[in-house]
């Protein structure tokens, strides 16, 4: 039998065996694999149950500058083994370095650092010729953060270069007279789709992977006129890994459809 | 050496202003925008961030300066700075969340739940929504709604939830009833157990399974070369947790 890797167990269980159906149907099947990861799961819960936060730093907490140089991977002098050990010991100060790591990964944060790094090794020059240098530092950030778009030109705006990174939901979205199709656009590196409806209160009222980039309702599946309902959509981007769509929202406004 | 640097030095603090912000404005709106996302609320905090870097003739951007070895880079120093002063923001609005027992003791993301469904009042999809702009950008409302489902057990499971009835009055606490249960000791052997483990072990660990950070990430923060390796430390401490755990007698549900 082949069995997953041991990270794709851990994150399995990390998740509590959410989101991964490749690893989940393999664990179902699998006795040895199903009690790793019954193991793993308590020891992570008994982690998370015993970690209590703190609200207010002590007065040995770290200082933004150390914080820094953790969350950034910067902390190459001689107190690192004194920061990794306050942060492992201190729940305030291992909160910060996460929440200050999780910012530095976020698309639009690491696009402006490469921007400002470009930036600060311009020699100083006059202004027009600074603000074309600008303006190609810019489209260098671009060129380097977009990915490649099939045989359309790429956007000037550098928002969406965050959002790049999920599948963009179509339609249904707000108020619509149907609902029979879902559709949402291709995602570059997705081989596989997996789409979830759910009504208000959370319930799954219909799921189904496919490779489309479209789905039909079942006529089991009845939509009520004047009720809200959710949706998202996950794409495969490689072996159990997914990215999820935002959730979005549509009301059927003409008769309910069965 | 940056224009602004230089300016500061000579101590020219409204030129060298005026540089530091031509330069870092996008940075600055960027890491902002990571933690808030209504407009004006980006824009309070923006005023708010340049209010407290201009203080005392920008007191933070010279001691930043002044250092003779600079222990971050400056970009990620100042969006470390912008996380600083726009959770002091948000506190100031909000005021200082003064989580219950039973909050203390959920995991982060339930903590998270726990705080925007009970003690904010926000629907179910706008808690969603926060957690997933704010922390979580990966988090599917699948397994937000197991977590929610987990939350709600885990209140009504430790006591009583007195939920908030007055909403014009405002809220003012949730009274978690919570039973005393002994769980000291096996709480200090889980941290005797952690103990054991080396400093950067805890901390790896305790990144990718109680901050629920992505193992790249936790990778940059160790030091180590990626995120494979982050899994082998995580997997291997973990193993040393639960034989510790186990030599101490310490069973499943026994924390």
């Amino acid at each position: 039998m082949n069995h997953p890797g041991s990270d794709d167990v851990l994150n399995f269980a990390r998740h509590d065996g959410r989101s991964s159906p490749d690893v989940a149907a393999h664990v179902q099947n699998c006795e040895a694999c199903a009690g790793e990861v019954e193991r793993l799961r308590s020891t992570i819960e008994r982690l998370r149950r015993q970690a209590t936060p703190e609200s207010t730093p002590a007065p040995d907490c770290l200082d933004d500058a150390a914080v820094a140089a953790l969350a950034g991977g910067e902390h190459l002098g001689e107190d690192r083994e004194r920061r990794l050990n306050h942060a492992s010991t201190c729940a305030y100060c291992r909160h910060r370095v996460a929440t200050v790591a999780r910012a530095l990964s976020d698309p639009g944060v690491a696009a402006e650092i490469a921007a400002t790094k470009f930036a600060s090794r311009r020699p100083r020059l006059s202004v027009a010729f600074a603000l074309a240098s600008a303006a190609v530092a810019a489209a260098a950030v671009l060129f380097l953060v977009l990915p490649p778009v099939d045989g359309g030109s790429r956007g000037s705006h550098r928002a969406p270069t965050a959002v790049e990174s999920t599948p963009p939901l179509i339609a249904p979205l707000g108020r619509v007279i149907d609902a029979r199709l879902l559709r949402w656009g291709s995602m570059a590196g997705a081989d596989r789709y997996r789409v979830t409806l759910f009504d208000t209160s959370g319930h799954v009222l219909y799921e189904a992977e496919t490779t489309d980039t479209v789905i039909s309702l079942p006529d089991t599946i009845l939509l009520t006129s004047g009720r809200r309902y959710l949706w998202e959509t996950e794409a495969r981007t490689g072996w159990d890994r997914w990215s999820a769509s935002k959730l979005a929202a549509f009301t059927i406004t003409g008769a309910d459809r069965r | 050496m940056d224009d602004w640097i230089a300016e500061l030095r000579r101590g020219q603090q409204e030129p060298a202003w005026d540089l530091f912000l031509d330069g870092y404005r996008g940075l600055l709106f960027a890491a902002i925008r990571h933690y808030v996302h209504e407009y004006d609320d980006v824009m309070d905090v923006f005023t708010y961030v340049c209010d407290e870097l201009r203080t005392d003739d920008l007191r933070r951007l010279r001691v930043y300066v002044d250092e003779v070895e600079h222990r971050a880079r400056f970009s990620t120093w100042l969006v470390t700075v912008v996380q600083h002063l726009t959770i002091d923001w948000l506190r100031r609005r909000d005021g200082r969340s003064r989580p219950s027992a039973l909050a203390r003791r959920l995991p982060p993301l339930r903590r998270q739940i726990f705080e925007g469904v009970f003690v904010e009042n926000r629907t179910h999809i706008e808690t969603y929504e926060l957690i997933r702009a704010r922390d979580a950008p990966a988090l599917t409302y699948r397994e937000f709604l197991s977590e929610l489902r987990e939350t709600y057990r885990d209140a009504l499971a430790d006591g009583h939830v007195r939920l908030p009835t007055d909403h014009n009055g405002g809220f003012t606490e949730l009274e978690i009833a919570a039973p005393v249960t002994d769980t000291s000791e096996a709480t200090e052997r889980l941290n005797e157990a952690l103990m054991s483990l080396t400093s950067e072990d805890r901390l790896a660990v305790q990144l990718y399974a109680i901050e629920d950070l992505p193992a790249a990430d936790v990778a940059r923060v160790i030091g180590l070369p990626g995120a494979k390796a982050v899994y082998k430390r995580v997997y291997r401490a973990l193993h040393t947790l639960r034989e510790y755990l186990a030599r101490a007698g310490i069973r499943k549900g026994d924390l």
